[in-house]
């Protein structure tokens, strides 16, 4: 393993890390909520009862209880080929003793996991074990901070792990589950039982630093990844048993968040928003609060080898806010090519305060397709409008994929969230939906081949939704060449799951 | 408002007096009123028996903006409650600040972004907020030999 200390250790450093900001904000008793409208966390709890009393899909951002069911009610049939476990994380504890956080991704992480099998589909949730949460059940109380701000600082906190919440999305590695943030370590979870291991080592000097919650895998089973610090980025490399192989950071030359990046078979391609920090707004709303579109800035595209984690050249895209990439991929004569979810407000992340107080984000990401020349301005063309979670057939993960599939909104009228999931095609530029429903709204769905296909939507779509009006959450599962017709099958839960985040399909003989 | 980087710089400084596992306090120059005290500082929530405390003890005289280094200590660490001395103290302000070495290797390991991954605390300072807290607030006035308390913190 080698280990470059590209970075001298200096107060800037720790300040631009994520937990850094909450800190701070703890440090200085923040108390003004105007600039974000995100309030006070005890006030929060009632405003967002009062409004859940009138609106029923206020579920999906309501506490969650772990659950295990054993056979939950089938609707359709369950293909015949289809046998793993499907696992999701997300934020699902927001309120503890009246105090309610003040941003959606702030929720302490619910892993749940659907098998599916011979044996029907069973369902288990449990939250992840951190420090943080064993500490909070005890105290029946919230005693850290968060990347929303507003929280007191009433236990021990020496770094980013002490306030980790472990609620982004979840892996398999080396036949355990990594539960992911993006401001601290991994944290390794059992993936039959749930139950809670420990953060992942990968050596002292990446113990506690940002890791993402997007890492990517290559060919050969080799992991890539990226840990945000603002004006610089952590990148990673393990090997296909996750040990670290090679760490290094770089310089980015400006400020600019990034939360997922594009692996091709040479490059890393990381981009950043067109946000800046604004060192204010980060005392009084922790970092998320912080995050600042910063308007006639473009986007600001990094290729690095993953082999070297060299810089090798860099590119603009169109001014706004990106978090996910379906994939990339590199052509012979080294012109990138990837999918994106831009959203020309730069301000987006202000927008994941408003499902704490009982109000829904304004989301107006469109996909695009970008082709990067090696030389010359990048072609930026869209796709769809609406969209988000695009996921690819992981077998075409770094190299040229035809599908994405999203979540999306179909019908113009919702301001709430997701109605649909949409198969689009980079090469037509045409789509595919299967529209849930007005009484539904759509998480992401993951693409699971099918042994020994050889089309690359030859597979199923597998998702969760909440269906708010009956106040159930259920896992659907569709023919991935034709998601527009029914879906192939659907359990049902009795109860609400609030909305979760990312997810993985890990079949029996993966 | 200081940092962990802070932290890090001072407590590096801490460890190059690496000495054996007895308490160490030199000798501070002698006080105008040639009258010397003690500090005796408690320890509380060393996780292990491993490696070794390292504490430095800072001292701040009327008149000066910023603290300095008076002394260092160095001793075995015991799971549980520890006690480090200092003694030879002239009237005045101290802070101590410490880690505790597990891996013995006489410095505080730090991640890539300079956050310690080894247990660390402050004298007054029951609640580790992250980096090192201001002078004033880990500062123990000693008139005549006095207590203080620190209660060590490790990343999860």
């Amino acid at each position: 393993m080698s280990v470059e200390h590209g970075v001298k250790v200096d107060r800037r450093t720790f300040c631009l890390s994520s937990m850094a900001a909450s800190m701070l904000a703890v440090a200085v008793g923040e108390k003004s909520m105007a600039s974000t409208g995100a309030g006070d966390a005890s006030a929060l709890a009632l405003d967002f009862a009062k409004a859940k009393r009138d609106d029923p899909r206020l579920i999906a951002f309501d506490n969650a209880v772990a659950l295990d069911v054993v056979q939950p009610r089938i609707e359709g049939n369950i293909p015949s080929g289809l046998e793993g476990s499907f696992f999701r994380n997300g934020p699902a504890l927001f309120e503890r003793l009246g105090v309610r956080y003040r941003h959606w991704f702030d929720g302490d992480g619910l892993l749940q996991r659907w098998t599916i099998g011979g044996a029907g589909v069973q369902y288990h949730s449990r939250f992840v074990g951190t420090r943080k949460h064993r500490l909070e059940e005890e105290a029946g109380k919230f005693l850290l901070p968060t990347s929303g701000g507003g929280m007191p600082l009433l236990a021990s906190a020496t770094g980013a792990d002490s306030v980790n919440p472990s609620n982004t999305s979840v892996i398999a590695v080396n036949g355990e589950m990594w539960a992911l943030w993006e401001g601290g370590s991994p944290f390794r979870v059992t993936p039959n039982e749930l139950e809670s291991r420990g953060y992942v080592d990968l050596g002292d000097a990446a113990k506690g630093a940002p890791f993402s919650a997007h890492p990517r895998v290559g060919a050969d089973g080799r992991m890539w990844n990226i840990g945000s610090l603002g004006s610089r980025v952590i990148l990673y490399r393990l090997d296909r048993f996750g040990k670290l192989e090679h760490l290094k950071v770089q310089p980015l030359g400006q400020e600019g968040y990034y939360h997922d990046f594009l692996l091709t078979q040479r490059s890393i391609v990381l981009v950043q928003c067109s946000t800046a920090s604004d060192g204010k707004s980060s005392i009084e709303n922790g970092t998320f609060g912080s995050i600042r579109g910063v308007s006639g800035k473009p986007m600001r595209v990094h290729v690095f080898d993953r082999e070297t984690f060299e810089l090798v050249r860099q590119a603009e895209l169109p001014g706004g806010f990106a978090f996910h990439f379906g994939n990339g991929w590199e052509e012979a004569d080294g012109t990138i090519c990837f999918d994106i979810c831009h959203d020309a407000n730069g301000d987006a992340m202000l927008e994941f305060f408003k499902p704490m107080r009982g109000a829904f984000p304004n989301w107006q990401a469109g996909s695009y397709r970008v082709t990067l020349p090696k030389t010359g301005a990048a072609r930026f063309e869209r796709l769809h409008a609406r969209v988000e979670f695009p996921k690819v057939n992981p077998k075409f993960d770094t190299i040229r994929n035809r599908y994405v599939y999203a979540s999306c909104i179909n019908d113009p009228a919702r301001t709430d969230w997701f109605d649909s999931v949409v198969k689009l095609d980079l090469e037509s530029g045409k789509s595919q939906t299967f529209h849930y429903g007005a009484d539904w709204m759509v998480e992401e769905h993951v693409f699971v081949p099918k042994a020994g296909a050889l089309k690359e939507d030859d597979g199923w779509l597998v998702g969760t939704a909440l269906n708010w009006k009956t106040q159930q959450s259920a896992l659907t599962i569709f023919d991935a060449s034709r998601p527009e017709r029914k879906f192939l099958a659907r359990a049902w839960l009795d109860s609400p799951v609030p909305l979760g985040l990312h997810g993985t399909f890990v079949g029996v003989t993966t | 408002m200081r940092y962990f980087a802070l932290a890090a710089a001072l407590l590096v400084t801490a460890c190059v007096q690496n000495t054996t596992s007895k308490v160490v306090a030199q000798p501070v120059p002698p006080p105008s009123d040639r009258v010397t005290h003690e500090l005796v500082l408690t320890v509380k929530d060393v996780r292990s028996a491993k490696g070794q405390l390292r504490a430095e003890l800072l001292g701040r005289s009327e008149g000066e903006e910023k603290p300095k280094t008076v002394t260092y200590a160095v001793q075995d660490a015991v799971a549980g409650t520890n006690v480090i001395r200092f003694s030879g103290l002239a009237a005045g302000d101290y802070a101590v600040q410490l880690y505790h070495d597990e891996n013995g290797n006489s410095k505080v390991d730090l991640n890539i972004v300079g956050v310690p991954t080894e247990g660390y605390g402050f004298s007054n300072v029951l609640i580790v907020r992250g980096g090192i807290p201001p002078f004033d607030t880990m500062k123990v006035v000693v008139p005549a030999d006095s207590a203080a308390v620190a209660v060590l913190a490790y990343a999860p």
